[in-house]
């Protein structure tokens, strides 16, 4: 044994060392592979060069420009990737103005009126703010039907309720469903979409059979008949949404997880005896999972326009409650009328909110360096 | 060395992917079965690097993933210190094979790009819980001063890592589970050629160190035999020849290995070299060719013997039966199938092909002399190809099938000691060797 150790030295190239040492100046270190060689420090330089010269990027430039330096090579802190998409999503001003109106109009409807959170008798205030001049189910608060004024910006409604407050408190409902079917259809769509395409065989044909036979419904049809069936209601309309749209994202994940899946880090892992559920979630997923959440993000503005259209015919929540839809339906018959206002403000409200969306979910796309997140937005 | 159990032993390991796809090819049980592996001995002893070469698609990779334990053999099996890893259940297994460990010959695209190379190397620390949870970052800068890398790279991500580091990162990551092989797949291959020498470097270090033994795959016989301790020749899916360096380099060796070992050029600009150049592609491994895999290409093919023929000649008669057996497969024009019009015809009326398409002229292009040493074979010859040139293909297949039938193409060679004198068994599957070693 000892013998063939001795003649595996062979595989020594001869002189390299002591060529590569006499090229380098300082003769520290004789393998220009490791950290901190020539191609490490120039990429970094350039890196440093490429962000704005905020006073953060200037202090860690200065670090990472001196690798060689033992103490500040140990304080290098590079960025992830999570860091990275989100300079480059900031670099972009029309999804950064998206996420602006989405911001404000989340902080909006939550302002709106007092969150307050009864139990035993106590009553406990989350948010005292209140943006609403006034209750938006309040009756008679104005005039009926009487147009935009200082008094109610957005006029009234039939019933002389205040449309400005009803408005701004709709924002709960239509966002809040958005988010929340949208939150849990993802819940469903990619532990189902990834268990098809890391499992395979026949989980896999019966996950895909079942996304097919729904896919074969269009979208509006078939949350039409869920609500028709479980009835209305928040919850319902909610459950209705969620059964309509994780097909998409499983679809999406199961796609993207059967190229992960072949990858040499997965096989490493499997090699090292990860287990499976291990490997999913550490591996797998998070190098799986962009496409879907820029397909999220822009779902979350069709899901919106959908509670809208089931608000607007009547399958939403009861009628007469203040979300967006259900508030385009009743101002149908103001606008034959000529009381304009009546549709316009809720109908802006949808319209500004579904675009914002859009806008941020496009910046997504390019962030994550999703490739097909806009080809996908069809649905 | 011989006499020592193996660490690793490969028994008539066996894998055959199919190409059906989906459900109904599935249940209509459709579709071709590729032989990646068919049929391979292998052991690796403690301490040893055991080179496997090949030319791409013969089944290195494959043969190297069943080893770790990646895909499941067909057939065969693979034994650890005497356990079939077969014979175990799955969490024991499991423990075992991290015994055996895999470095890939992509390194970048063996790195999730998402985690940062600290959780990369520490995944199997925490997998199997070898290091205590408060050392683990004790243990993952000394893994990663192992093999050559500053203890800060924990921070950093893959991509801001060099081809060469990222393959040092790779192995830090298969040493964490502190395993006794490594199949090394290209390791290299991937690389520049002065990385390529300091990852070698590196190999061998940690194999002095830590006695490790490698499998190393690699398509590049230069670099095996600086490498390895003994290296295996691997075609279709079957290893042809096993021995040292030495016995390879300098001794008697298998037809295939001997074309391989002239590929490789000498860093000399005067270097013409006596290439053997091998006519033909790769045969398919769907339907690999019938007793020794190599006699469609082989420049040594073994003449029938009750004809006396040079070896160079019934190469010629090997490749028209084989070009002839195509086309009667294909069923269109024969001419397609042969190497018709011929590719070197310097009398220039060959080239116009109706005219001329007769037996001499078959017989030049297939570098056959005009008239054969042997009698009997050049009446059969002469027969054959008048048929053909009247157009009786199927005939003129049959009656060289009947006639030139090599022992090379009927019965399936088993690997023959022919050297047994050096530090390790020299052993050879060809019907040449097999000849003599029966003889004496």
């Amino acid at each position: 044994m000892n013998e063939q150790t001795t003649r595996r030295g062979r595989i020594r190239i001869d002189g390299l060392e002591e060529h590569l040492s006499s090229d380098r100046a300082d003769g520290d270190r004789t393998d220009a592979d490791r950290p901190g060689d020539h191609r490490d420090a120039s990429d970094r330089q350039m890196a440093a060069a490429n962000t704005r010269p905020s006073a953060t990027s200037a202090s860690t430039g200065r670090s990472t420009l001196t690798p060689r330096d033992g103490t500040s090579a140990r304080t290098v802190h590079s960025r992830s990737r999570l860091e990275e998409s989100w300079r480059r999503f900031r670099s972009n001003r029309t999804a950064l103005f998206g996420l602006a109106i989405v911001a404000v109009l989340s902080a909006v409807a939550i302002v709106a009126r007092p969150v307050e959170f009864s139990t035993m008798g106590y009553t406990i205030t989350l948010q005292p703010f209140s943006l609403a001049p006034y209750d938006p189910n309040e009756l008679s608060v104005g005039p009926p039907n009487a147009g935009p004024s200082l008094a109610h910006p957005f006029g009234t409604d039939w019933a002389g309720r205040d449309l400005f407050s009803r408005v701004l408190v709709g924002g709960r409902y239509s966002l809040s469903i958005g988010a929340l079917a949208v939150a849990l259809a993802l819940c469903v769509g990619i532990p189902l979409g990834a268990i098809a395409g890391y499992v395979g065989g026949w989980l896999d044909e019966a996950i895909m059979r079942i996304v097919d036979m729904l896919y074969a419904f269009p979208f509006l049809v078939l949350a039409i008949a869920i609500v028709a069936i479980v009835g209305q209601g928040y919850w319902n309309v909610v459950f209705a949404l969620v059964v309509t749209g994780w097909l998409t994202y499983a679809r999406l994940l199961r796609g993207e997880v059967l190229s992960i899946v072949e990858t040499d880090y997965v096989a490493a892992s499997r090699a090292l005896g990860t287990p499976h559920r291990t490997i999913l979630a550490r591996h797998v997923v998070p190098n799986a999972v962009a496409p879907v959440i820029v397909q999220a993000t822009l779902n979350v503005g069709s899901v919106v326009t959908a509670a809208a259209a089931l608000g607007f015919l009547g399958l939403g929540l009861e009628p007469g409650t203040a979300e967006w839809g259900a508030m385009l339906a009743q101002g149908r018959s103001a606008l034959l009328r000529g009381n304009w206002h009546v549709t316009v403000f809720p109908g802006a409200a949808i319209f500004l909110f579904v675009l914002a969306i859009n806008l941020v979910g496009d910046g997504l796309t390019d962030a994550l360096g999703s490739r097909d997140g806009r080809e996908r937005r069809g649905r | 060395m011989t006499g020592d159990d193996p660490l690793l032993r490969a028994e008539g390991l066996e894998k055959r992917f199919t190409t059906s796809d989906g459900l109904l090819e599935r249940l209509l049980g459709r579709g071709e079965t590729i032989r990646a592996v068919d049929g391979v001995d292998l052991e690796i002893a403690e301490g040893e690097t055991l080179g496997l070469v090949g030319e791409s698609g013969c089944g290195k990779t494959t043969l190297g993933r069943l080893l770790v334990g990646l895909d499941e053999p067909s057939a065969g099996s693979v034994v650890y210190r005497g356990r079939d890893l077969a014979t175990l259940d799955r969490r024991e297994r499991r423990e075992l094979r991290t015994n055996v460990q895999y470095v890939f010959q992509n390194p970048l695209a063996s790195l999730n790009p998402q985690l940062p190379v600290g959780d990369i190397v520490g995944e199997p620390l925490a997998v199997h819980d070898i290091v205590p949870p408060d050392r683990r970052d004790d243990r993952i800068a000394d893994l990663l001063e192992t093999v050559g890398l500053e203890p800060s790279a924990a921070n950093r991500y893959p991509r801001e890592f060099s081809g060469g580091q990222c393959q040092r990162i790779a192995i830090a990551r298969a040493l964490a589970v502190e395993p006794e092989v490594l199949v090394c797949d290209e390791p290299v291959t991937a690389l520049d050629v002065s990385v390529q020498a300091r990852i070698l470097n590196l190999l061998s270090e940690l194999q002095a160190e830590f006695g490790l033994s490698y499998l190393f795959v690699s398509h590049d016989l230069s670099v095996v035999e600086h490498v390895a301790d003994r290296i295996a020749v691997m075609y279709l899916g079957r290893i042809v020849e096993r021995g040292s360096p030495t016995q390879l380099f300098e001794g008697d060796s298998h037809p295939y290995t001997e074309a391989l070992l002239s590929a490789i050029p000498e860093p000399d600009p005067c270097w013409e070299g006596d290439r053997i150049v091998l006519e033909g592609d790769v045969p398919s491994a769907i339907d690999p060719p019938s007793g020794c895999q190599f006699h469609t290409r082989c420049p040594k093919v073994i003449p029938p013997s009750a004809y006396d023929l040079e070896c160079e000649v019934f190469r010629g008669v090997m490749d028209l039966r084989l070009d002839l057996a195509d086309a009667v497969a294909d069923g269109g024009d024969p001419r397609e199938a042969l190497r018709w019009p011929p590719a070197g015809a310097t009398n220039a009326t060959a080239i116009d092909a109706d005219s001329t398409f007769t037996a001499g002229a078959i017989k030049d292009a297939y570098g056959i002399p005009r008239t054969l040493t042997d009698e009997d074979a050049e009446a059969a010859l002469t027969e054959a190809l008048e048929a053909l040139a009247a157009g009786d293909a199927e005939r003129a297949r049959s009656r060289l099938s009947r006639t030139f039938e090599s022992p090379c193409e009927t019965d399936r060679p088993d690997p023959q000691v022919v050297d047994d004198s050096g530090d390790a068994r020299h052993r050879i599957a060809c019907h040449r060797f097999y000849d003599r070693a029966t003889r004496e």
